[in-house]
């Protein structure tokens, strides 16, 4: 991994997903780029003077910006003390999912902080900028402060396309990983119909780039049970990082089955790695 | 950058796309994946008469358990490249599916196109770099060797270069000399947020210097006058962004991306 991107909910102090990105991208030697998002104030109400109300509220966001723009060099100073040889800062304009989507392009992986109450870490959004984002993501939990390790990582897999391309994606670091648990599901999905011999395995591919693992078999068949089974699961193993594909079939479907990828980005207490 | 897919034509022998794919990955340091498609043509076999329908399906059967077979050569060959990780699988479906649904697993893929490459050859590279979802080196029969010394960049300022550029990074970082190529200002070049300085601030701030080209960005022309640059430049490897216009049409591929296809005289690097 070469770039990493933190989603900076405030520029006064570093948060939680900007120290971790900062903690990961020192341990991949990789650049780190706090990106702070201004999203567009919506008037709830059109009753009134309603030609007023769009230049106050759109003056009042470039303030936001430019005040989060004046950041720049203490970000460039936390970054050099940090140890953090390339790192940038941006103000982006947009809602978050766009935006940081746009300013994931040049990136590896997003680092995001999940909140239930704070529009920029629900559930929801997580699950767009996971989707429209078409890149891995970190999700650390709310004012998570530990530093960014990953002795233990465990991975749940079921063999689905999304599952493959997230621990494909974390290869590197399962190779940086003391301890490596692969949870194996039920396939959710019939195979991808392609009967290839010898068959493309998980286990295959963790082993043919030297990452060693000892296997769990995930109880349940049931979508809605997974999610549960997976966190406790990780818990019991006492991991630093959960790696899983997110969003197995359209996300509405997931929503409306109670599926694994919301349960977890709901409820899990340790940073997560995801992929869709 | 190291999984590195190739698919093959023919199981007995591998030349041309999967010799440069493992001079690559032994390059690079890389594992190779090769894969072959034994489809059993059952459109034909239906359609033939009893005793030439069984007749054909011995045939692919035998073709199939040779091409299983082939994993130990294969390997053996590989290893030859200096290529320390290999693996050889067989598929039931067509070359396009079958690459499609192992890109997954890789980092890239190289394919082959033929010396005057048709439309719909052309179009066949541009499904599988719109649909697959990761970058692919292209190239054409003589071109066995891979070489990084000189790397020329083609530029156009859109989401698609940013992300070519991006995954030809450990490219790159072997490159003596890179060539940006930009051109901004037409119709197919017009630039949604990246500028040419974008690129050259990213480049840099992973400590690589490089040299930049103006060019016109008219599409009637660009396509040439890219490959022109690069020429010039002595590159050996062209990186450019590989954009569709909509997903919903025929993965119409645009101009410059069509003109680089069929004209480029090195291999391409593309990401769509």
């Amino acid at each position: 991994m070469h770039d990493i991107l933190a989603h900076a909910h405030s520029y006064a102090t570093p948060t939680a997903a900007v120290r971790y990105a900062g903690g990961v991208a020192r341990l991949l030697g990789a650049s780190l780029t706090g990106v702070y998002v201004t999203e567009p104030i919506v008037p709830v109400s059109a009753i009134g003077p309603a030609a007023i109300i769009p230049e106050i509220y759109s003056d009042e966001v470039q303030r936001e910006a430019a005040a989060a723009a004046a950041h720049a060099p203490g970000f460039a100073q936390w970054a050099s003390d940090s140890g953090i040889s390339n790192a940038r800062w941006e103000v982006r304009s947009g809602f978050y999912a766009q935006a940081l989507a746009a300013a994931g392009i040049w990136c590896d992986a997003l680092v995001l902080e999940s909140n239930a109450s704070a529009a920029w870490g629900t559930p929801s959004l997580l699950g767009e900028i996971l989707i429209s984002g078409g890149i891995p993501c970190f999700v650390v939990p709310q004012d998570h402060d530990q530093p960014a390790t990953f002795d233990t990582v465990v991975v749940a897999s079921h063999g689905s396309t999304e599952a493959v391309r997230a621990v494909h994606a974390a290869l590197p670091l399962l190779q940086k990983a003391k301890h490596v648990v692969l949870l194996h599901g039920q396939p959710a999905d019939a195979s991808s119909g392609i009967d290839w011999k010898p068959p493309f395995s998980v286990t295959q591919h963790l082993l043919a780039h030297g990452v060693r693992f000892v296997e769990r078999a995930l109880q349940t068949r049931e979508a809605a049970q997974a999610g549960a089974q997976i966190i406790e699961s990780a818990r019991d193993a006492r991991a630093d990082l959960l790696v899983m594909g997110a969003y197995g079939r359209t996300r509405f479907s997931e929503w409306v089955l109670g599926g694994a990828t919301r349960h977890v980005l709901e409820r899990a207490r340790i940073p997560l790695f995801m992929r869709h | 950058m190291h999984d590195i897919l190739a698919p093959a034509r023919q199981f007995s022998q591998w030349k041309s796309s999967v010799e440069y794919a493992a001079r690559l990955a032994a390059a690079i340091d890389g594992s190779l994946t090769a894969i072959y498609s034994a489809v059993t043509p059952t459109d034909v076999i239906d359609a033939a008469p009893a005793p030439l329908a069984q007749e054909i399906m011995e045939i692919c059967r035998d073709e199939a358990a040779a091409a299983l077979g082939a994993g130990s050569a294969f390997a053996k060959w590989a290893h030859g490249y200096g290529v320390k990780s290999c693996t050889w699988h067989v598929a039931d479906v067509a070359e396009e599916t079958a690459v499609a649904a192992a890109a997954k697993w890789h980092d890239l893929v190289v394919l082959e196109r033929p010396d005057a490459p048709s439309a719909s050859h052309v179009g066949e590279i541009g499904r599988i770099l719109l649909g697959a979802d990761v970058p692919c080196i292209i190239v054409s029969p003589g071109m066995v060797v891979p070489a990084f010394d000189s790397i020329a960049i083609a530029w156009n300022g859109t989401v698609e270069s940013a992300r070519a550029l991006h995954a030809a990074l450990p490219l790159l970082e072997r490159a003596g000399r890179i060539l940006l190529i930009h051109g901004e200002g037409g119709t197919e070049w017009s630039a949604p947020g990246f500028s040419a300085d974008a690129a050259a601030s990213y480049l840099r701030g992973h400590r690589l210097n490089i040299e930049r080209c103006r060019i016109d960005p008219d599409p009637a022309v660009a396509g040439r006058e890219i490959l022109a640059s690069a020429a010039r430049h002595d590159a050996r490897l062209l990186v450019m962004g590989a954009y569709g216009r909509t997903r919903l049409s025929e993965w119409m591929l645009g101009g410059a991306t069509r003109h680089a296809l069929q004209h480029a005289e090195i291999p391409l690097f593309m990401r769509h």
